[in-house]
């Protein structure tokens, strides 16, 4: 009685039945809702801390942090050089267009040393390394003094570039950069081919060329020449992608760990200059692991009230149908000192509601038991969370079984 | 909560579940490991279990389809386990148009989602209840996303879950009214299948089906099956169709038109069909039918009773003068069918996935090899035909042909024909001639020059030369033959324009054999006989069906192929003894041609390539050797398919070249060999070291010879002299030979 999947192929008069099976096998594979074009963004599991990898629909890659947190305590965080080696592997590449350094801070760049090629010494240039084509670092990554460990290379590998003039953007150009490269027998001129300020497009992407765009929001002037100790939080880069697929754009915004006050001052700075556009968001990263210091001053007892610039930013600027992003451990409903709060996460909770979208904590997707990366499609459609109920097979061969007795 | 529908049954507890699937359900939800999904509660109804569950499906921005985060949904389990789980959309506003739903039952308020493709038999030996969960959500993602349905397929939202199928005429869709049809049951108990009889069907026709079209809609009309003829009623009124009105005019005619309709009335069983031409939007051209069937569950003359039109009185039916209009059919029960169309050419190309044009072939030759390439592309939407063979189908054919055993005897033209024609129900314009394409009757030259390609399958090469030389306005001809052991198959196509042809093509192939080490032992015959080349094609009388199969689906394929461009091409598909299939494809070359008095000499650029070659390499002395080929007398033709270097006890000067012949039988052999006795010496070539290629004294005494000596075979001496800028070509002259146009 059942006949093949192909009964009635374009027979427009016939009542059709469901999908065959192998077409449901297909759903292993994403199809692209229309002109073939699709970007994922990818947040991995790794506790507080963060890691995002953006795949244009053109095939270049860009690395937003990298933070290699699995270890002994922490099985259940994603082993991130395994997962992106992989990735890079069925892609058949050996290097990332982009790789961003918002700052320097461990929970964004734990492991670096480790797997990325670094041109300015042979140590780090072993075989089966991963090479950045070009780094982005915030200007305090260049400047700042006393850096040990993983954000010691990173600063030296930025410096080592910085000074070749090639391979690198620098985000914001405050004083102790001219005087950083004077005192290095450069001109700020001689490297401004390497600098981007806030406000700008970052020259490397093109909307034609790759449908995307990528607007800097931070740092920003207002608080570069205040500032005599380079405060990693603050001076982070945020910015704001724009996607193009299929007719729509689609638009993520990507806050590292800025404190509200400077969340506060990028939203005033951007109104001011009627920029406004830019602070929309259908897919945002949250800042800072869900800490309730990027909403406002008060952790509160119940829901975090947020400096009235961040609340716009968060109640006025999502679009519909958004995702807030928590790169940060499962939310537990108990007071911690630590982020995530959960008062901050009652606050993105509700924000997002309004105007339909979902908040999702790394550490939570799929499950807590076995969180598994975020993966968000971009198409015509806007964007979409992967959401794979069952697959077992998969969740298991991704990651080691736990250990045999 | 008010939005939602009520489920179906009532409350119950986990261990008041009685089925498998049910119970695993509950049991996999309870223990909260699966992401996305939450039981929300279980309930009994008087024959199944029911778990009810909200799912979170992924869904984009924009939705196609007003799908919600979660959706509540039902799954019903019948305790019998015996057919596919239903499952329900409880939201009360859960969108209807455009998703892929079940036709629900009578009075069923719940949107039913058409999960599966397969048959419950099929579907329960993967089946679990976390892959069943899965399918859900995949649903309402993917309709969300609006590509559930395959790309390039129309959406056809509701499906009729039916067991019995009814076969239905496609020229259904076109026409407005058809006359009342009969329909025979075929098929089994398990599986019912009825089909519009043809006009001398054998079987008892238990049915007869009225038709209707009703007029355009936006709307999908059906969303559930009526129960009754009441309910039917009810469903049409909106679309401004009366069906009791148009019901009865139908009987009436019918009764007055028929002889002997008092007895068949008894016996007819009516089908109802409803085509329903379904718009985009208002004031669209309708876009397809929404059509669907029902068997009435009665007679037709009962029919007729209970819309009060006739009675019955001794037998006899007598129609009443006025009816009564209070008789509508009440309690007639309706059984839905499944409607499904009969195959037409264009469905035949849809469902063989071929988006090209609709080309029309001929096909001269239709053996063991040529009436399965014509069989295989009738199959796959191919329906414009000429069919040419002048061979009658003997018993033993039937080992390797597409033809059954009733056909022995008759001409294979016309069966072959016929039997390519009854592969689609209308659609198929086949012309079969019993002719030899050779005689050149000109109704079968007309009817082939009217052919988009076509197809030569002959068993001699001397129909390739025939289409290629004396068949003028010819369509771009492809020859399609085996090798003798039948392993491999060759494909010689024409370009578009036909520049190039199928004797140019011959000699190439002849050559690839030559130089190709993928095409050893292409021509052995398996009895060691000398064949020629492959002036006869026909294969040796022990090979199986299996490998014309192999051969006949690579044939077709190749002629979709080819036919979407219009180059040229040589290509040769072997299967080796693993069943490997490999194609060695060869470049073609574009043909040049000299006229040298009553004979024309026959090369391409691959080749005058060569000799220039070889003259370069030599420089500044002179060089020379052998031209191999062909001759064809009764068109005078010389093909030179290939050139050999110098002999080792050559002798070559700046001013004069002494060809040796050390070697040179044995490659000749070896060349006769390869090639089945297909090429063999034609002339002598050498060059000139300067831009001359006038022939000196000398060169005029070996001409001389040439001739003398060819005589004796009757082939005319042909010299070629190789020059700085281009080759000159000499039969039995020094006066050189005309090129022909070029390339």
């Amino acid at each position: 009685m059942e006949s093949s999947p192909a009964d009635g192929g374009e027979l427009s008069d016939l009542p059709r039945r469901g999908p065959g099976i192998a077409a449901l096998r297909h759903f292993l594979v994403e199809v692209p809702v229309s002109e073939n074009m699709m970007h994922t963004l990818t947040f991995f599991p790794l506790g507080n801390a963060n890691t995002c990898r953006i795949d244009l629909a053109n095939g270049r890659k860009l690395l937003i942090d990298y933070a290699a947190t699995r270890d002994a305590d922490n099985p259940q965080r994603i082993d991130l050089p395994a997962e992106l080696r992989r990735d890079l592997a069925e892609a058949r590449r050996t290097s990332y267009d982009v790789v961003a350094f918002t700052h320097l801070d461990d929970d964004h760049i734990r492991g670096s040393s480790d797997f990325f090629r670094f041109e300015h010494a042979p140590k780090y240039q072993g075989a089966g390394r991963v090479d950045i084509d070009e780094l982005w670092v915030p200007a305090a990554a260049i400047t700042e003094v006393g850096s040990d460990g993983d954000a010691r290379v990173i600063r030296q590998e930025a410096r080592h570039r910085l000074l070749q003039g090639a391979g690198i953007r620098v985000f914001s150009r405050p004083a102790r950069l001219k005087e950083w490269l004077n005192a290095n027998g450069l001109t700020l001129e001689s490297r401004i081919h390497c600098i981007v300020d806030a406000g700008q497009l970052v020259p490397s992407f093109d909307l034609p060329r790759d449908s995307v765009e990528f607007f800097v929001h931070s740092p920003f002037a207002e608080r570069q020449n205040e500032n005599d100790v380079e405060v990693r939080n603050c001076d982070a880069v945020a910015f704001q992608a724009r996607f193009t697929a299929g007719g729509r754009d689609t638009r993520l915004l990507m806050l590292s760990d800025l404190p509200c006050d400077d969340i506060a001052a990028m939203v005033r700075v951007t109104r001011a200059y009627r920029n406004e556009d830019r602070l929309e968001w259908d897919v945002c990263g949250l800042p800072h692991h869900c800490s309730y210091l990027s909403l406002g001053p008060e952790k509160g007892v119940t829901i975090v009230k947020p400096l009235p610039d961040v609340a716009f930013l968060y109640e006025k600027k999502g679009r519909r149908g958004s995702t807030l992003i928590s790169s940060s451990d499962p939310i537990r409903n108990e007071e911690t000192t630590q982020p995530p709060h959960f008062q901050a996460a009652n606050y993105y909770k509700a924000a997002v509601q309004g105007h339909g979208g979902e908040f999702i904590v790394t550490m939570e997707h799929q499950t807590p038991s076995i969180p598994v990366p975020l993966v968000v499609h971009i198409d015509a459609l806007g964007a979409r969370v992967q959401k794979r109920l069952g697959g077992a097979p998969g969740v298991i061969t991704s990651r080691p079984a736990p250990r045999a007795g | 909560m008010k939005s939602l529908l009520e489920p179906p049954g009532s409350p119950a507890e986990h261990a008041d579940l009685r089925t498998t699937l049910g119970r695993s359900l509950a049991d996999v939800l309870q223990n909260g490991i699966l992401p996305f999904v939450d039981l929300r509660e279980v309930r009994r109804d008087p024959m199944a279990d029911v778990v009810v569950v909200s799912i979170v499906p992924a869904l984009p921005q924009d939705p196609v389809a007003d799908i919600r985060r979660p959706e509540h949904i039902a799954i019903r389990v019948r305790d019998s386990e015996d057919r596919t789980p239903e499952v329900f959309a409880l939201r009360k506003d859960f969108p209807r148009n455009g998703l892929h739903l079940n036709v629900s039952d009578p009075g069923s308020p719940w949107a039913s989602l058409c999960l599966y493709d397969e048959g419950w038999q099929d579907i329960r030996l993967h089946l679990t209840p976390a892959s069943l969960l899965a399918q859900v959500q995949e649903w309402l993602s993917r309709s969300a996303r609006g590509d559930l349905h395959l790309p390039e397929q129309p959406v056809e939202p509701f499906v009729i879950p039916s067991a019995i199928t009814l076969v239905l005429p496609p020229s259904l869709v076109t026409d407005t009214a058809s006359a009342p049809f009969r329909i025979e049951s075929r098929g089994s108990d398990g599986q019912i299948v009825l089909v519009a009889a043809e006009a001398d069907g054998r079987r008892p026709p238990g049915h007869l089906a009225f038709a209707y079209r009703t007029r355009p809609t936006t709307q999908t009309t059906l969303r559930q099956h009526p129960a009754d003829l009441e309910g039917l009623d009810a469903m049409l009124q909106p679309l401004g169709f009366e069906l009791v009105q148009t019901l009865r005019s139908t009987l009436r005619d019918l009764k007055n038109s028929h002889q002997d309709f008092d007895v068949a009335a008894h016996e007819w069983r009516p089908v109802l069909v409803f085509a329903v031409p379904l718009l985009r939007e208002d004031g669209a051209a309708p876009e397809r039918d929404q059509v669907f069937s029902y068997s009435v569950d009665t007679t037709v003359l009962e029919l007729g009773r209970a819309l009060g039109i006739w009675d019955v009185i001794s037998g006899t039916v007598g129609l009443v003068l006025s009816p009564d209009d209070s008789a509508r059919g009440q309690g007639l029960r309706l059984l839905p069918l499944r409607p499904v169309f009969d195959l037409t050419p264009e469905m035949a190309r849809s469902l063989s996935g071929f988006r090209g044009g609709d080309l029309s072939l001929g096909a001269i030759g239709v053996g063991a090899l040529g009436s399965q390439v014509v069989m295989n592309l009738a199959r796959s939407g191919f329906c414009r035909w000429v069919v040419v063979d002048n061979d009658s189908l003997l018993p033993h054919n039937l080992v390797r042909h597409a033809l059954p055993r009733s056909a022995i005897g008759f001409p294979k033209a016309e069966t072959t024909g016929l039997f390519a024609e009854s592969i689609t129900s209308q659609g198929m314009e086949v012309r079969s001639l019993v002719a030899d394409v050779l005689e050149g009757d000109p109704k079968v030259d007309n009817a082939l020059r009217q052919v988009d390609a076509v197809l030569d399958m002959s068993a001699t090469a001397t129909v390739a030369r025939a289409l290629a030389q004396d068949r003028e306005g010819f369509p771009r001809c492809i020859s399609l033959f085996l090798n003798p052991m039948g392993t491999d198959l060759v494909a010689l196509v024409e370009d578009g324009e036909r520049r190039i042809r199928l004797d140019a093509l011959e000699m190439q192939y002849y050559r690839a054999l030559l130089r190709d080490p993928r095409l050893d032992g292409h021509l052995t015959d398996p009895l060691g006989r000398l064949r020629y080349g492959t002036s006869c094609r026909d294969v040796t009388m022990q090979i199986p069906q299996e490998q014309i199969a192999v051969a006949a689906g690579i044939g077709a394929r190749a002629v979709r192929m080819f036919t979407t461009n219009p180059d040229a091409g040589i290509r040769v598909w072997r299967m080796d003894a693993e069943l490997a299939v490999n194609a060695a494809s060869t470049d073609v070359f574009p043909t040049r041609e000299w006229g040298c008095g009553d004979w024309t000499v026959v090369a391409d650029e691959w080749l005058l390539e060569h000799l220039a070659e070889m003259r370069h390499d030599r420089l500044p002395s002179e060089t020379g050797g052998i031209l191999v080929g062909f001759h064809d007398m009764q068109r005078h033709r010389i093909y030179i398919a290939e050139a050999l270097a110098a002999p080792p006890d050559s002798t070559e000067r700046p001013v004069y070249f002494d060809r040796g012949c050390v070697g040179l039988r044995a490659h000749l052999a070896e060349i006769q060999r390869v090639t089945n006795g297909a090429l063999s010496y034609v002339g002598e070539w050498h060059s000139h070291p300067g831009t001359s290629t006038r022939p000196s004294t000398q060169d005029g005494q070996v001409l001389e010879f040439l001739s003398t000596h060819m005589a004796m075979d009757g082939h005319p001496g042909l010299m070629v002299i190789v020059g700085q800028d281009d080759a000159a070509v000499f039969v039995d002259s020094t006066e050189p030979c005309v090129p022909n146009g070029a390339c």
